[in-house]
């Protein structure tokens, strides 16, 4: 017998990283495929063409910057031709950076804003860490909150029509209305197949839920993305939601709505689960997904903005290497007392999740049909009148 | 030591041995102060002030003070000066003073003007010493300054400049405010702006070492050639 000595890895695989991405890729183009068709359809056809044109915009933007910090190596190769400099950048995949970064963002924002912010989601998010394979940090969701930071006030969420008509996504979208009202579910008009579907204003890609949930599903059977992650991350969130649900005597429908708007659901299929920025054992990846979801909500529910996902990505790419280090390496040790201490922290965490309920207004199921009006209270200066009675 | 001469004394500390681009020394206040070039001037005058006054008269009072109780009769003599100058920027300059607020008296601990007073004016003569902190307080001055500038412009669009005295505008040139981003006048922004100030300033440093020891390799060759 002869023993073929190679350096590791030994089990070899046919499916590289490249066809792995390039499923993902496919996941992506449905989505957006959708947000095309309903901005065509719902929207104006200014709409539908913006929701082309960022996209391109924003892959273009990416792959070009990465493009030019490839040129210095390449350069200093035997043999530079065009060809080897495109093939750097298709194993680099920055333009699925620049594809989830464009259906991250809403439709009325500027170009010069999608180039900005793929340059900082690829400059300072990625290859200043050493490039694909190296980043701490999702570089889709750094360009999305370098956005979210500067230029917020500027979004709008519709654009009007070249005729000049008004579109019907213009203003907020309804989770920032949604959490203005007090988590209040009377406030929350939007039908709730609309919700389920996707029909409301929101980021370009956010919105199906549907849509998502079943890519998701198929994405995690071909073993593209880790169901553990996302299995988790939604799990928290629901359980969250349905403990601050209970308060508003429809927890079930109170805990849809808040896993269907916002971007729960796009950044559990395609930003938690990007494989270099989450931990590699299988329990360290429920801890990650569940720390995900715990602060998501928390920042919800107690923090300033209503939109926690970008944020809550952020906090736990950064623990990433700690639950790798305090996970990794210990095969050996029994199942049970990891289950334990796992189990122990996500407990905590929903007990520390009763707590967000004392934000969310209390909806009485008898007043159904009364529209939300703010109480004035009345306040009666004390006048020297008033003190002469009183001392009298 | 070596004894160094008065020119390098005063030189090195500019570029070469820069208290904060290649020491990394008193960091807070650069990254706290620097969202504007009004404030940074005003921060860089006030540490140009407080290092050459301590340095003085650290240096002047180095052979009577006992090794054991030097530190703290360092920082009672930095807080001193440090208080002078926190009154007389609120007297003069009120509108700087409530803008840099805290970031006055803490000036005090500043690592650059104790590391100076421990590192050399305890051990050099008074006119060094005077050099030195003047050296070094221009090498601050001009790192938060280049901070400033990329800040304020990133951040608010263009730059405007006020009177530190009256607090009067004296010009303001805004020609990107369209397109500003406000995350670089935050203390985020001004980490990612100092990290990348850093790292093109050592990619210019290795630039001109490479160029350098190319130059001699030729001239060397040179000198071959010649003998030959």
């Amino acid at each position: 017998m002869k023993l073929a000595i190679n350096p590791n890895p030994y089990v070899r695989s046919p499916r590289s990283t490249f066809k792995i991405m390039m499923e993902l890729l496919l996941g992506l183009l449905v989505v957006w495929l959708c947000s095309i068709i309903y901005y065509f359809t719902k929207g104006n056809a200014k709409e539908g063409l913006f929701a082309i044109i960022n996209v391109l915009i924003s892959v273009l933007s990416c792959s070009l910057v990465e493009i030019l910090f490839f040129i210095p190596k390449w350069k200093q190769e035997a043999n530079h031709d065009i060809k080897s400099l495109l093939k750097k950048e298709l194993n680099s995949f920055g333009y699925i950076t620049g594809i989830i970064l464009a259906l991250l963002m809403p439709v009325g924002v500027a170009w010069w804003q999608i180039i900005i912010c793929s340059i900082v989601a690829i400059v300072v998010g990625k290859m200043l860490f050493g490039g694909f394979g190296h980043n701490i940090f999702n570089p889709a969701i750094v360009g999305r909150i370098f956005a979210l930071i500067c230029f917020n006030t500027s979004f709008s969420y519709g654009l009007k029509d070249f005729n000049g008509s008004e579109s019907i996504n213009a203003g907020a979208t309804i989770l920032t209305e949604w959490a203005g009202n007090g988590w209040d579910l009377h406030a929350f008009n939007t039908p709730k197949w609309d919700v389920v579907l996707g029909n409301y204003a929101g980021a370009l890609g956010e919105t199906f839920s549907i849509v998502l949930v079943i890519v998701g599903i198929i994405l995690c059977i071909r073993k593209v993305i880790d169901y553990r992650i996302c299995l988790s991350y939604l799990v928290m969130c629901s359980l969250s939601a349905l403990i601050v649900g209970c308060r508003t005597y429809y927890p079930i429908k109170f805990m849809i709505y808040q896993i269907c708007t916002g971007g729960i659901l796009f950044g559990a299929v395609f930003c938690l689960t990007d494989p270099v920025t989450s931990p590699t054992t299988p329990l360290g990846k429920i801890l990650f997904g569940s720390i995900a979801g715990f602060v998501t909500m928390l920042i919800r529910f107690r923090g300033s903005s209503a939109e926690g996902v970008a944020y809550s990505i952020l906090t736990v790419n950064m623990l990433t290497p700690l639950i790798d280090n305090l996970l990794a390496g210990r095969t050996t040790d029994k199942f049970k007392t990891k289950a334990i201490v796992i189990g122990a922290i996500s407990l905590v965490f929903l007990l520390i999740s009763c707590s967000y309920t004392i934000g969310v207004k209390q909806s009485d199921p008898d007043v159904n049909l009364k529209p939300v009006s703010k109480e004035v209270v009345e306040y009666h200066e004390p006048s020297l009148e008033n003190l002469e009675v009183y001392y009298e | 030591m070596e004894k160094q001469s008065k020119k390098s004394i005063f030189i090195n500390p500019l570029i070469k041995e820069n208290a904060i681009l290649i020491n990394l020394l008193g960091m807070c206040p650069v990254l706290g102060v620097t969202t504007s070039i009004n404030n940074a001037l005003g921060m860089g005058v006030a540490v140009i002030l407080v290092l050459f006054c301590t340095n003085t008269f650290i240096s002047l009072i180095r052979k009577w003070v006992p090794d054991e109780v030097r530190i703290p009769v360092f920082i009672v003599i930095i807080a001193c000066f440090v208080t002078m100058i926190e009154y007389l920027m609120k007297a003069f300059t009120p509108d700087l003073a409530s803008n840099l607020g805290l970031f006055i008296p803490m000036i005090t601990v500043n690592c650059i003007i104790l590391g100076r007073a421990e590192a050399f004016a305890s051990k050099n003569t008074v006119v060094d010493s005077m050099l030195d902190g003047l050296g070094t307080g221009i090498g601050f001055l001009g790192s938060c300054l280049l901070l400033a500038f990329f800040r304020e412009v990133l951040g608010t669009g263009g730059i405007s400049f006020n009177n530190p005295f009256t607090g009067k505008q004296l010009f303001s040139f805004l020609p990107l405010e369209a397109i500003k981003m406000p995350i670089f006048v935050q203390t985020s922004g001004a980490f990612m702006m100092f990290g990348l100030i850093l790292g093109v300033f050592f990619a210019i440093q290795l630039k001109i070492e490479e160029s350098k020891k190319l130059k001699e390799k030729k001239a060397k060759e040179n000198l071959a050639k010649e003998v030959k």
